[in-house]
């Protein structure tokens, strides 16, 4: 199943797009929603957005968006949301005010909303990436407000490093005291031609 | 319920009113396509204002008010004042001084003017986002598109910008506008096309200082942009 049906696809490819991004943060006691617009935004339900006419705070400026890969046999990414805001904005302090429990772990999901010249929606939302958010920083910079940085996960991403591990006899017994899968490994040797068929 | 900025009072000498959002270059692809991405949604309203101050009485209003804005935390509303913001009325009223129905004027001598008021509704109601209306003027009007007017909101006053005419019947137009509708309208909810004006706050990296050349003038120049944190409905 594509994410784009051809006709998407092709207003998708248009010299000038009108486009916002959609941010959803599902924390276990409340939701986030805010996009990348000016004003609020009424989306309708689907398998994300589980509230119909779910109402997005529109961030514009003050929201900055990292870039986000496509995992393909990459390093896991690890991305950085930043919301900015003056002391006003209570939407962005209601993130701020969220225990870090809260926060560790909550569903973040980024999607995707195109509009035509008249500012209308063409299609309905797509969400394209959904990761897990992780540590919350919360940063007042000279100038007033306050500037929160959200580091999110995606589901590759760990924690922690895993250990370097190796294929020797010792390794594998650690892990499976009577596997002797490896235990000829040390006779083996790198970059050693093995002719074939034996002359 | 906001403050209105007085600018007629405070001496207002320069605006420069625009929207805050901007286009840009997703570079070239391998399909030799470029593309220009706008994400703004429509774009905020922003405004900058100039002032004189020359007296004592100009010096202490303008930091009243600058106190009351409270470096951008406290909305107020802006009205615009400026070339190209009235709708002209097809019949002009005429703005000739007039008296008492007595033909008894102000002690000083001063008479009445006459403000042209242009009232109009919206004519069906329209969602949230909507970048067209139908809207119903009670005397004859011509549009020509860059009219401003506004609609009080629950949370707020907006202002909004005629983009073009779709079409015309006698006094009911459907237009275009600008931004998108900041909340859902019913029929009959009142247009003010006679003092366009708009919530906005100070914007972060206006300098909130009055700055005195000689001690004895500025002109002193403020940033706001729109106010758009939700606020109980009033």
């Amino acid at each position: 199943m594509t994410l784009f049906t051809a006709q998407e696809a092709e207003s998708l490819a248009q010299e000038n797009l009108r486009v916002s991004i959609l941010f959803r943060l599902e924390m276990s006691t409340s939701v986030l929603r805010v996009w990348t617009g000016t004003g609020p935004l009424k989306i309708a339900s689907d398998g994300i957005e589980t509230t119909d006419l779910a109402e997005y705070y529109g961030a514009g400026e003050w929201m900055s968006l990292p870039v986000i890969d496509a995992l393909l046999s990459g390093t896991a990414q690890r991305a950085e949301f930043t919301l900015s805001g003056a002391d006003g904005d209570s939407e962005i302090f209601s993130l701020a005010d969220a225990d870090a429990d809260e926060v560790r772990g909550a569903r973040l999901n980024i999607g995707v909303l195109l509009f035509d010249a008249d500012w209308q929606p063409i299609f309905s939302q797509r969400w394209l990436w959904e990761g897990e958010a992780d540590t919350l920083d919360i940063s007042r910079p000279s100038a007033g407000g306050r500037i929160l940085t959200l580091s999110v996960g995606s589901a590759f991403t760990g924690r922690r490093r895993a250990v370097s591990a190796y294929y020797s006899d010792a390794e594998q017994k650690a892990r499976s005291s009577d596997d002797l899968f490896c235990e000829r490994v040390s006779l083996m040797k790198r970059e050693q031609n093995k002719p074939w068929p034996r002359v | 319920m906001a403050q209105r900025l007085p600018v007629e009072e405070m001496k207002l000498i320069d605006s420069a009113w625009g929207k805050v959002g901007g286009t840009v270059s997703a570079g070239r692809a391998l399909s030799g396509l470029s593309q220009a991405v706008t994400t703004t949604g429509g774009g905020a309203r922003r405004a900058e204002l100039s002032f004189l101050i020359r007296t004592e009485e100009d010096a202490r209003r303008f930091r009243a008010y600058l106190d009351r804005m409270d470096d951008g935390s406290e909305p107020i509303e802006i009205p615009y004042k400026g070339l190209g913001g009235k709708v002209p009325l097809t019949t002009p009223i005429s703005t000739e001084l007039i008296t008492f129905s007595n033909g008894a004027t102000f002690e000083n001598g001063a008479k009445f003017q006459i403000s042209p008021v242009v009232p109009a509704t919206i004519a069906a109601s329209a969602a949230l986002r909507a970048t067209q209306i139908d809207v119903r003027f009670a005397d004859p009007v011509t549009i020509f598109g860059g009219e401003l007017f506004s609609i009080v909101h629950p949370t707020g006053v907006r202002l909004y910008s005629i983009h073009s005419i779709v079409s015309q019947s006698g006094s009911d137009y459907t237009l275009k506008i600008r931004p998108p509708l900041r909340e859902a309208v019913t029929t009959a909810t009142e247009i003010d096309f006679d003092d366009p004006r708009c919530l906005m706050r100070l914007q972060d990296e206006s300098f909130s200082v009055l700055g005195l050349t000689g001690l004895r003038r500025a002109s002193p120049r403020l940033a706001f942009i729109e106010h758009l944190e939700p606020q109980a409905a009033s």
